[in-house]
């Protein structure tokens, strides 16, 4: 009979032996509660979701992501879990949206019944709030040092932040005029190439591919947007060439394949930026992998840049 | 493998009460045992893991028929040890290549992965069918198990945790009394998704 063992394993050992991923000897036990334990089954049964729930939200790391692909997906009937998931991920995004459209609207009417409150309410609630902000002056007037000192540091992160924004700018303007170059070159002759530095573009920095969870990044496209760069940011530049490959994050299939890209400086790490058109992008997850290329025409993977696209 | 033995009316009721251990729960303690054997045989990449439940749950109907009772281990541990068995026979007859493919995993190795597959390649048109049934199978639910499934697979990473650490607070269920309650409202949902796309 089994016993209250079940407890003695851990998630991640439970995810693995889910991953396939556990020596033969050690599955037995785990096969044994998984059917003939019921705290165990539920509790495997619950990981099993989370841990698929994570799959189509492009939480998983790199090498869980590997397990999962090269095994997990090999089922048909956990496939079936997969795309049960993601239309579970789909129904609540839509559910959320209408329901901060429902809020949006329902603050705009409390709003407008302030106004028909009666007078004599407004006046208190005035003469309330001028007592109130009396109050708040005089905290204001001793606090002012602190204030100062606030100002000061928000100065200095606002000069860092426009510092930061100069170099975007101008990486901005150096990825249009090459995109112009490029288009100039490829233009038949004869035929006026668009004016490329009047494209609505939008643009995307992702931070280096950590190996534990980190927050999705999501970019919202609005309609019009021609052009979207993705600035993917490297530890280091050991590679004298890269290349940015887009993948539909549950399908596996590559949506966007860049040319041969150099890195450039980025802040105090290195970044390659690759520009592809807005038109290319669904409301999904997408994975950005980049490989560097030697050049002895050799490629390695430096990593996969997860994030999400929002269509407005 | 047995596969020529049918269970009589009575002898599958008796079997229902067998797994029940005298706590009638409606068929659902054969369904859920039937579903973790099918788990089971999935994750040795059985490509008929629902044939193999079946044929392990008639195996043991037909031994309870014959013997009267069955003692010394529980329904679910007898189950299991019948179920090894039953994957250890597929395992032989696949080396042996007795079997035709349908009937077998890839590898015929316990544990090891098939070809690996990409996932799914679903259309928008199925996905949006699949939010039809989905919709139409949430709504079969009760408002609180509606509400609760909503809930607790909402979010990502850290506020997850604490939107069903709030959730269990609210509902008086401990945590694991509160992922047993989702998971089985999301199998359920799960099922009819199934149901309803085959439908369609």
């Amino acid at each position: 009979m089994p016993t209250s063992e079940e407890n003695v394993f851990d998630d991640q050992y439970l995810v693995r032996y889910l991953l396939g991923a556990l020596p033969a000897d050690e599955v037995e036990r785990l096969d044994e509660l998984s059917i003939a334990n019921d705290d165990f089954a539920w509790r495997l049964r619950g990981i099993e979701n989370d841990l698929v729930d994570a799959y189509v939200r492009s939480e998983l790391t790199k090498e869980t992501l590997q397990q999962f692909n090269a095994f997990y997906l090999s089922s048909a009937k956990r496939r079936h879990k997969v795309e049960f998931a993601e239309g579970l991920r789909l129904f609540q995004a839509r559910n959320q949206a209408a329901e901060q459209t429902a809020g949006q609207k329902s603050g705009k009417r409390s709003g407008w019944s302030m106004f028909a409150a009666p007078r004599r309410a407004l006046q208190f609630a005035m003469a309330a709030s001028a007592f109130l902000i009396l109050l708040v002056a005089g905290y204001l007037l001793f606090d002012n040092a602190r204030l100062r000192r606030e100002i000061t540091d928000a100065r200095v992160q606002h000069d860092s932040t426009d510092q930061r924004a100069r170099e975007l700018d101008q990486q901005l303007r150096e990825q249009r005029a090459a995109n112009a170059e490029i288009q100039k070159k490829l233009a038949p002759e004869g035929k006026s190439a668009p004016d490329l530095t009047r494209l609505k573009t939008l643009s995307l920095i992702l931070p280096p591919p950590t190996r534990g969870m980190a927050a999705i990044k999501v970019v919202t496209v609005h309609p019009g947007t021609d052009l979207v760069i993705l600035t993917l940011t490297l530890e280091s530049a050991d590679f004298p060439r890269y290349r940015v490959t887009l993948k539909d994050s549950f399908t596996g299939k590559a949506v966007f394949s860049s040319p041969e890209l150099e890195p450039g400086p980025l802040g105090d790490k290195y970044a390659v930026s690759a520009s592809l058109a807005a038109e290319l992008l669904k409301q999904q997850n997408y994975i950005a992998e980049v490989v560097g290329l030697s050049r002895g025409n050799g490629s390695h993977a430096i990593g996969d840049y997860p994030f999400r696209v929002v269509l407005r | 493998m047995k596969k020529d033995w049918t269970p009589t009316q009575g002898s599958f009721r008796d079997f229902l009460h067998w797994l029940d251990q005298g706590v009638d729960s409606g068929g659902e303690k054969y369904l859920e045992i039937h579903r973790r054997l099918v788990a089971y045989f999935d994750r040795k990449n059985c490509l008929s893991a629902g044939e193999l439940a079946d044929e392990t749950l008639a195996r043991v109907a037909q031994k309870l028929q014959e013997k009267g009772e069955i003692t010394g281990l529980p329904p679910a541990h007898y189950c299991y040890v019948t179920a090894k068995f039953v994957f250890l026979e597929y395992v032989r007859h696949a080396k042996h290549g007795q079997l035709g493919l349908e009937e077998f995993s890839v590898s015929g190795r316990p544990g090891s992965a098939t070809a690996v597959t990409p996932a799914s390649d679903s259309a928008p048109d199925d996905r949006e069918q699949l939010l039809d049934c989905l919709e139409g199978c949430l709504k079969k639910l009760s408002a609180a198990d509606h509400e609760l499934i909503l809930e607790y697979y909402q979010g990502e990473r850290q506020e997850k945790i604490q939107r069903r650490r709030q959730l269990g607070l609210r509902l008086g269920l401990s945590a694991n009394a509160l992922t047993i309650r989702a998971c089985r409202i999301r199998t359920k949902v799960e099922e009819c998704v199934q149901e309803c796309c085959k439908r369609q």
